[in-house]
């Protein structure tokens, strides 16, 4: 029988993780210690990371007791029911790349484009339509309407 | 105080002014329900057209657009569980749910009429009390700040749904997110890895849309291949007398709530909505609807959320400080318009802030119309085929943000933010307590530092006043409440 890990296993060995990076790496690496004697600018950060700890401590424990009363498990998020939100947060990150070379006008109807595909729009003429009529809609009205330059 | 407040309605009773109103809350009603623009966009946008305007039409305008985008931001909340506003975010909680069972109109006309009520409450007592909530809010230093914070923070028991743990660890995430950026004492650079756009710290405007927005539409994206959701039926539905009556405790309570959270600078909308929000569900014999549709919720959010309006305008019009990013935008315009707000103007332009007062009376009683004609209008946005409607909000979204600081790096931030909201909701951890974190922690960690420079690190500093130690044995009460309560509840669950 293959061992399934409850999410919440999973989600609190990662804070603790997370939180031991932030105190003993990033915090030291990021964040400048006061030589005034005033609070330093590291307590707050600090703070942070060991609730984050403790909370993900916390976590790690509760789900392993109901793993170990054999309580039933959360299932896993099924890798297939995630393509469709990476090809969507990918046409966003194309978006903004393009965006930033050739401007609204041109990356805007790709973005529509794309995400109508993501949502399940499949009729050629529509999508093109729709990408025009949006991106022409948006422009206008930020532009002209809000004084909003979108480039 | 009689002879000024008819003085000033001789000044305001024009038609320009009225008809300025009416364009001021149409507007705003417009940038607040549409994900992605905000009140303080558009106020920021009108302050140039309303140069030329005598300064009380200018300021019509301009209130009439902050009243219109508190309210508004309820409309995409409750209709696709996105908040125009970051106000809007305690709507959700409850609106949404509402939407889904197909008493979105319900949730829309009870967050009208919260809206409503307690605008008007507030500019009433805006009016009637102005100075001695002035007063009260003058007397908060930073120890009284650092303990009002601390309570505030336990409203996160009350946002965190099934898991109080996950709560909390999604508020000290927020809370380490809230640290990036220049620190408020020393200026030193954190967590900014070297990036000079970095030093402001994270945009909530970016934060905000990618946490509810985008990560939204990756669920939706998910959910449509796995099963389509049920398209939500919404038309405005009046709410009986009957029941708006039966909520008049919790739109009272929110909206005292609002006025008083709203005039402390610094707190404003979204932790007044999120504190009434808790506070109903801490009355409520109901308990147990809130977070799947309750009108209750609904109605405590939006309520506090408005009032806040007439409250943030106290220390804004009395001090000249400005309460929240909003406020702030309305004192540039005082300065654009030659008044500098501050004790001088209650002294040498009495007529005119009570002019002020009355046109915000007016602008809440313009709610209703124009809040009716808003909800039937955006809410055809349900007609629109999934495959057109994400895409426009993905695009609104993106230039929402890409507009308010013409910055890619917030797109990114957006971005970022999107997948953490998403991998949280997937995880089945809250995102209004992240939020919450992210919000109170500049406010939080300025005060504590404050204090303790003040009394040369002495920690007893945060009981050294009557303000501060009431605010500490409350959080001390709420804290062992809390903790009994789950204790309680978890015993019921084990017995059953």
């Amino acid at each position: 029988m293959a061992l399934q890990f409850s999410k919440d296993l999973v989600s609190g060995l990662v804070l603790v993780v997370i939180s031991l990076l932030l105190y003993f790496y990033l915090i030291p690496g990021q964040v400048a210690d006061s030589q005034s004697g005033a609070m330093s600018p590291r307590f707050f950060p600090n703070l942070g990371s060991i609730l984050i700890g403790i909370g993900g401590a916390i976590l790690t424990v509760s789900s392993s007791l109901k793993v170990l009363k054999k309580e039933k498990l959360k299932e896993s998020t099924e890798s297939q029911k995630l393509i469709r939100p990476i090809s969507l947060i990918a046409s966003m990150a194309v978006f903004i790349f393009i965006f930033e070379f050739v401007g609204y006008l041109f990356a805007a109807p790709v973005l529509i484009g794309l995400l109508m595909l993501v949502f399940g729009a499949r009729k050629p003429l529509s999508i093109l339509i729709t990408s025009v009529i949006v991106t022409a809609t948006i422009y206008v009205v930020f532009t002209y309407g809000l004084n909003l330059p979108l480039e | 105080m009689t002879n000024d407040i008819i003085s000033a309605m001789g000044m305001l009773l024009e038609f320009q002014n009225i008809l300025a109103i009416f364009i001021g809350v149409s507007f705003g009603v417009f940038m607040g329900a549409v994900p992605g623009l905000t009140g303080t966009m558009g106020i920021a946008l009108i302050i140039p057209l309303t140069y030329n305007f005598p300064p009380i039409t200018a300021f019509c305008v301009l209130l009439g657009t902050y009243k219109g985008c508190l309210f508004s931001g309820c409309i995409p909340a409750i209709l696709i569980n996105t908040p125009g506003t970051p106000a809007a975010a305690a709507t959700v909680l409850d609106g949404y749910p509402l939407a889904q069972k197909g008493r979105g109109g319900e949730a829309m006309s009870m967050a009208l009429w919260a809206s409503v009520i307690g605008d008007v409450i507030s500019t009433i007592t805006l009016i009637f009390g102005a100075v001695l909530l002035a007063k009260m809010a003058t007397k908060f230093g930073p120890p009284e700040f650092s303990m009002l914070v601390l309570f505030s923070l336990t409203i996160v028991a009350g946002v965190s749904g099934a898991s109080l743990t996950k709560g909390l660890i999604a508020a000290a995430v927020g809370f380490m997110f809230g640290t990036v950026g220049l620190d408020p004492m020393l200026a030193s650079p954190r967590f900014t890895f070297g990036a000079v756009t970095m030093m402001n710290g994270i945009s909530l405007m970016a934060m905000l849309i990618g946490l509810f927005a985008v990560s939204e539409l990756l669920i939706q994206a998910q959910s449509n291949v796995a099963k389509r959701t049920k398209r939500v039926a919404m038309a405005y539905t009046p709410t009986p007398w009957k029941t708006l009556k039966e909520k008049l405790p919790t739109i009272f309570r929110g909206s005292i709530i609002g006025i008083v959270l709203g005039s402390i600078p610094g707190l404003g909308a979204t932790p007044a909505a999120f504190l009434s929000y808790s506070e109903a569900k801490r009355k409520s014999k109901t308990k147990e609807r809130f977070g799947k549709g309750s009108l209750d919720g609904v109605a405590a959010a939006e309520s506090a959320n408005n009032a806040t309006c007439g409250g943030a305008l106290i220390p804004l019009m009395a001090l000249g400080v400005p309460g929240d990013v909003t406020t702030a935008v309305l004192l540039g315009a005082f300065l654009i318009h030659g008044l500098a707000p501050g004790p001088a103007l209650f002294t040498e332009n009495i007529e005119l802030v009570y002019a002020i007062f009355i046109a915000l009376l007016i602008a809440a009683l313009f709610l209703p119309i124009v809040g009716r004609a808003a909800i039937r209008l955006f809410s055809l946005i349900t007609l629109i085929p999934r495959s057109v409607l994400y895409p426009i909000i993905a695009i609104l979204c993106m230039m929402g943000v890409y507009g308010f600081n013409s910055s890619t790096t917030d797109l990114w931030v957006m971005l970022i933010f999107g997948l953490i909201g998403f991998g949280m909701r997937l995880l089945e951890f809250p995102l209004a307590p992240m939020m919450i974190g992210f919000v109170l922690e500049p406010i939080g960690e300025q005060s504590v530092r404050q204090a303790l420079t003040i009394s040369s690190g002495n920690w007893g500093v945060f009981i050294s006043t009557p303000i501060s130690a009431s605010f500490l044995a409350l959080t001390v009460l709420s804290i062992g409440f809390i903790s009994f309560r789950t204790y309680k509840t978890q015993q019921e669950v084990n017995n059953t």
